[in-house]
């Protein structure tokens, strides 16, 4: 059996097919591992493309790409909130902190989207 | 034969339970407005978010303004979360949604080309790899490249990225399936290296 000759599951066979990338990636729920590895010991095919699941998914995971400096991003949004809650920090001073917060976060929000 | 490891990121595993554990204790202290906790949780993420915006822009500007956006968010709104999802299927679909709308605002939806990638220099032919993944997935429409790095760079499982990109289950396995088919075609090295 191809896989070029559909775009969704057919059987048992297709369904682990379809499975397999989040069987390499380790994410699958015990169910779907246990199903799929039933199927993998008598289809030879299932277990080809689940190596190359597995490569891909190490080629991408040790791409390193530029990583920027966390620490000068952070400062830049710790002074934005300094900025707006100095314009606007009543209701942290009220008897419901929280609630106070919770308000003027969704006025905030509401005004940087 | 392949053994199928038993053990990985899902929320059923301790690791992945833990972790979000964490993340969940984080958030709460954030919502109080805790912000040595906000900013564990920033530092937290953002490696993991640079490495996934990097992929969908070179722009280092919109990748930090994604990325502050994104934070800004959950600075403002961690007191609403309800603990439907695991927290970093949470904060990235944040990500994901901002960077869209940040790609379309700025006309700069592009992929990050291989060669701007910063790789190890050392190893040409793993070089070279890297550059034809780097075309492959470059070459793939937005939202398969997206469900491939979802699942392969982020570690998500189908159903969360279902929750991230806000679509069924069966679209994630639908666009995986066609990127899967690309890349083989694209990737015959890597697809046939076992052979």
């Amino acid at each position: 059996m191809t896989h070029s000759d559909h775009t969704g599951p057919l059987g048992a066979h297709g369904e682990c097919w379809n499975l397999l990338p989040w069987i390499a990636n380790e994410s699958a729920a015990a169910r779907d591992v246990a199903r799929v590895e039933a199927h993998l010991h008598s289809c030879r095919e299932c277990q080809e493309e689940l190596e190359f699941q597995r490569r891909l998914r190490n080629a991408i995971r040790s791409e390193e790409a530029v990583v920027l400096a966390p620490q000068t991003s952070l400062q830049k949004l710790m002074q934005r909130i300094d900025t707006v809650e100095d314009i606007d920090d009543a209701p942290y001073h009220g008897a419901s902190p929280r609630a106070g917060r919770a308000g003027c976060r969704s006025l905030r929000l509401s005004r940087a989207s | 034969m392949n053994s199928v490891p038993s053990s990985g990121h899902s929320p059923s595993t301790s690791s992945g339970s833990q972790s979000n554990a964490r993340e969940l204790e984080l958030l709460r202290q954030v919502a109080t407005g805790d912000r040595a906790a906000f900013k564990e949780l920033y530092l937290m993420y953002h490696r993991r978010l640079a490495r996934f915006l990097m992929r969908m822009t070179s722009r280092h500007d919109l990748i930090e303004e994604v990325i502050n956006d994104t934070l800004w968010t959950v600075w403002l709104k961690a007191g609403d979360f309800r603990g439907d999802s695991l927290v970093s299927t949470w904060i990235v679909g944040i990500t994901y949604r901002r960077a869209l709308k940040a790609l379309r605002r700025h006309g700069t939806a592009r992929p990050m080309l291989a060669e701007e990638v910063a790789v190890a220099p050392d190893v040409q032919a793993e070089n070279e790899n890297r550059q034809w993944l780097g075309q492959a997935l470059a070459e793939l429409p937005l939202e398969q490249r997206m469900v491939m790095e979802f699942s392969y760079l982020m570690g998500h499982s189908c159903e969360e990225i279902a929750q991230i990109m806000q679509c069924p289950v069966n679209t994630v396995k639908t666009r995986m399936f066609h990127a899967r088919e690309k890349l083989r075609r694209s990737l015959p090295r890597l697809a046939g290296a076992n052979k």
